[in-house]
């Protein structure tokens, strides 16, 4: 048996799941996320920087204690500066050391006795000293480009606020860099449908392939990094082996972005054995180890319910894919649970991984016999093209022929507020691994 | 023990000890003053050890490590300014407290001369594990038994006393995870 | 003991914390590369020193080295051949938990001199989790030294030789020292001080170049030295058929070792409020109730 030497630690710019939604994961090169800059050997960055990181990043390697090996590769179309800039800039930089987590340190509530602390007592009726946290956009906790304002009454957070930073491209070109496939299919479909025209049937089921891929790899790349936060190494290496057949067939049937036409198919063994890891890494989530860190934390508000797994994992089962003829057809149904607790939250994502790689399975067989359907156009809603992302419906109308279809993501802010408000008053732990359960993106995205 | 390394550990721990313990005062942040009383306590374990008395030695190198980490984080929970950035000053009421410490100190040299301490040359392997054993499970148990659940109720009381609600506070009611 | 020991266990502590982090590695999956770790081990040391801005920083300075002496010390109890007991001590087993009570004080001095938030709670966390276990390490030590009659750590492993090990005279004894012992070498799942992931580096985030170091080989000497101590008081230490003495032992202390490492990888960290319940609810108590039942088998089956 051959074992892989150990990965290098690295900067992963803006964070691992990017990557591994992108393009390539950072496995297969070799790297790992550092939990601090300090441990940093590497840096995994795209070529062009968000604007939004650029400080932030320069901060980050100011602490990286020598010359990390740099990879640079393609990303996202956003406004920002080029990484050499910034290397450059980190080079002449003084041995000031700024924190990525701006942190305010303490700050006493200024009365005219510098001794007394005053101010309102705390949830245990002592009057206290806050201490402000940012975590910020490069945090390896949270998403990259997420800042989330923390303030802290010892180990409990007291109020928490959350804030994307990273911006996309503009205006109506703009496509969320972390459900890329799913934006384009929902602009794609929002044309087809304003312009009258239909796919080829092997077109659509490669659509449907191609949207439900991405959803399986997102969501085992956040079970990744879940894994990460928990500090259980075995569910990271039980994601990553699941990932990595998936990639594989990703990678072979030339699905990493939208479909335009008949392809290649998948190696069938990749996906077999995908399905059969995913089902072992739900039955390893199923049990009592996630469940003492898990059930009953971060429970939603009741009567709120955003979309997307947050949402069906609160009860709410709101799917756009419910009324898909081509999803009837593969015979889906929506996963969902009622807790809305971390640990519902988490099984929701993983059994969805499992239904989306037999969806793909399936969907491809279809593609590669060329068999139609007839019943009209996958991914169809009054308003336009409904396509259910991983992180909740994308919604696309046209205003007509020629013109870019608006393409919007309803309920990313509503999540955001909902994740914020869940781990108020809670523990660290228990308000970051809230936090990260709602699956949040660092990019704004119209909605 | 030879007396010559019974010397050289004796006096320059005890002078450091000392020293440590006047910092504690000096010193202005809360984290610095505890652990520099950790330091002088235990240098006197080591002043223990030279004396042969082994087993003591050590339990006060074990024990002082916990209780003066408690100490300190009972000063950071409690006092203001713990971080010492405001420079406070530690000492209060300085003629009355500097004068009793002169006269308890004149006292406590005049007791310390006057006593006819027995002097005794141990053999190296003297069994001071079996007599501290026959000794606290006899005459002393009884003080150590009522000294120990004194200072763990106090401890424990001092917290419930000035602290309201449990962990999360007046409004979560007791023991709900939340 | 001859005038050679100190310096066998320092040797011992630097080859043994090479073999440490293969056995990481190899439990972790991977490939173990002793000489290329120790190659990235010996070039970190040539990377500048961190110096954060805070007022206390020279806690921080110190924190490594109290961490490499508090290591060090516990290592030294520990015996590990009749020829080689290391620094033999009539209180050996109770300068053990001593030495490892210094870990608490180094883990907060690291955390609250690094400054920033998140390394000052993760040596309070430690305080508060170290408060809970470090009394159940001392009175198991206290509990398996019972029918010996004896603190010294080579007379344990003796009686072990001749009667059964503790593990199965005394399974309650070795339930709480494990959990205990992993707790205060900053094992994972009870690793709640150096959270990574969740407290970004954790207590010893900000060390780079000769502390970081420092901290890696205290760490790992740490692990020996539990694995070694486990294998000594609780599973007869050098007693066995066939192979020679240290063999014995090197295989036990291995065996204990990758144990501790594979629960860790196993389980998600436990929450810091779990484990100060456990520690005082059931450890504590448990631990005062193994030096009782002890004491019984002591007097019924020993003397």
């Amino acid at each position: 048996m051959v074992l892989s030497t150990r990965p290098r630690a690295a900067l992963i710019v803006p964070d691992e799941l990017s990557w591994t939604v992108w393009g390539t994961d950072p496995a297969e090169r070799g790297l790992t996320p550092a939990s601090a800059p300090e441990y940093a050997r590497g840096l995994l960055v795209p070529e062009v920087v968000p604007a939004a990181l650029a400080g932030p990043l320069v901060a980050a390697l100011a602490r990286v204690p020598q010359r990390p090996l740099v990879i640079a590769d393609s990303g996202p179309n956003v406004t920002g500066s080029h990484v050499a800039e910034l290397l450059g800039r980190s080079a002449q930089g003084s041995g000031d050391h700024h924190d990525s987590q701006h942190d305010h340190g303490d700050h006493g509530e200024h009365g005219h006795d510098m001794m007394a602390i005053v101010g309102d007592p705390s949830a245990d009726g002592l009057v206290m000293e806050p201490v402000e946290l940012e975590l910020g956009p490069l945090s390896s906790s949270l998403p990259g480009g997420l800042i989330a304002s923390l303030r802290l009454d010892g180990d409990l957070v007291v109020s928490c606020e959350l804030r994307s930073t990273l911006v996309t491209g503009n205006g109506r070109g703009a496509v969320d860099p972390l459900a890329p496939v799913a934006w384009a299919v929902a602009a794609t479909v929002a044309t087809e449908l304003a312009d009258g025209t239909h796919p080829a049937p092997a077109t659509a089921w490669r659509r449907i392939a191609a949207v439900e891929l991405e959803r399986a790899v997102s969501h085992l790349a956040w079970l990744r990094s879940v894994g990460r936060l928990l500090g259980w190494d075995q569910l990271v290496a039980c994601a990553q082996r699941t990932l990595q057949p998936l990639l594989e067939a990703r990678r072979d049937a030339g699905l990493a972005a939208t479909p335009r036409g008949p392809g290649a198919g998948a190696d069938a063994r990749d996906l077999a054995v995908a399905a059969k890891r995913a089902g072992k890494l739900t039955g390893l989530l199923e049990g009592s180890r996630l469940a003492a860190r898990a059930r009953g934390r971060g429970r939603l508000a009741s009567g709120t319910a955003p979309a997307g797994p947050n949402g069906r994992a609160a009860g709410a089962l709101r799917d756009a894919r419910d009324d898909d003829p081509f999803y009837r057809a593969l015979g889906f149904e929506p996963v969902g649970g009622h807790e809305g607790d971390v640990e519902a939250r988490v099984l929701v994502r993983a059994r969805e991984a499992v239904a989306s790689v037999a969806l793909v399975t399936d969907a491809l067989a279809r593609a590669a016999a060329g068999r139609g359907w007839s019943e009209g156009p996958g991914f169809a809603s009054p308003a336009g093209a409904a396509v259910e992302g991983p992180r909740g419906p994308v919604l696309a109308s046209s205003p007509g022929a020629g013109a870019a279809p608006l393409v919007v993501a309803p309920g990313a802010a509503a999540t955001a507020a909902a994740a914020a408000a869940a781990a108020t008053d809670q523990e660290w732990s228990v308000a970051l691994l809230t936090l990260v359960s709602f699956d949040l993106s660092g990019w704004q995205v119209p909605g | 023990m030879s007396d010559l390394t019974t010397a050289l550990v004796f006096w320059p721990a005890g002078v450091l000890m000392l020293v440590t313990a006047l910092y504690v005062f000096i010193t202005s942040s809360m984290a610095r003053a505890g652990l520099l009383l950790l330091a002088a306590l235990a240098l006197e374990g080591l002043l223990f050890l030279a004396l042969a008395s082994e087993f003591l030695g050590v339990l006060m190198l074990l024990m002082m490590s916990a209780e003066m980490v408690i100490m300190v984080f009972f000063m950071v929970m409690f006092m203001p300014d713990p971080g010492g950035l405001m420079g406070m000053d530690m000492v209060h009421d300085k003629r009355r407290s500097a004068g009793a410490a002169v006269v308890v100190g004149l006292l406590l040299a005049v007791v310390a001369v006057l006593t006819d301490w027995p002097a005794q040359v141990l053999p190296p392997d003297a069994p001071d594990v079996r007599a501290i054993g026959f000794e606290v499970m006899g005459r002393s148990m009884f003080s150590f038994l009522f000294a120990g659940m004194a200072i763990l109720f106090t401890m424990v009381g001092g917290i419930m006393v000035a602290k309201q609600g449990g962990r999360y506070g007046v409004q979560a009611p007791a023991g709900e995870v939340r | 003991m001859s005038d050679l020991t100190p310096v066998a266990i320092l040797a011992l502590a630097a080859v043994g914390a090479v073999a440490v982090a293969c056995l990481e590695t190899l439990v972790a999956g991977l490939r173990p590369a002793p000489i290329g770790a120790t190659r990235q081990a010996l070039a970190g040391l040539r990377e500048p020193i961190s110096h954060p801005r805070t007022y206390d920083s020279w806690l921080f300075h110190l924190a490594p080295g109290l961490l490499l002496v508090a290591a060090l010390s516990a290592l030294a109890m520990v015996p590990w051949a009749p020829g080689f007991r290391g620094i033999e001590l009539e209180t050996g087993a109770i300068l053990f938990p001593a030495a490892l009570a210094y870990v608490t004080p180094a883990v907060f001095m690291a955390g609250w001199g690094g400054g920033s938030p998140l390394a000052v709670i993760g040596g309070f966390r430690f305080i508060a989790l170290m408060l809970g276990y470090a009394m159940p390490i001392a009175m198991v030590a206290t509990a398996v030294a019972a029918p010996v009659g004896s603190l010294r750590p080579a007379a344990i492993v003796d009686l072990q030789g001749t009667t059964v090990p503790m593990a199965l005279a005394q399974p309650y004894s070795l339930a709480l020292w494990v959990p205990a012992v992993m707790a205060v070498a900053l094992l994972p799942p009870f690793d709640v001080a150096t959270a990574r992931g969740e407290l970004g580096g954790g207590a010893f985030e900000r060390y780079t170049g000769l502390e970081a170091a420092l901290i890696a080989l205290a760490r790992r000497v740490l692990l020996l030295a539990v694995a070694g101590m486990t294998a000594a008081l609780f599973l007869s230490g050098w007693h066995g058929p066939w192979l020679p003495d240290w063999l014995w032992m090197a295989v036990k202390t291995a065996a204990v070792a990758t144990l501790m490492l594979y629960a860790g990888r196993r389980m998600p960290r436990l929450e810091i409020e779990r484990l100060l319940t456990l520690a005082w609810k059931v450890a504590v108590p448990g631990a005062i109730a193994a030096i009782v039942l002890a004491g019984g088998t002591t007097l019924l089956f020993y003397v």
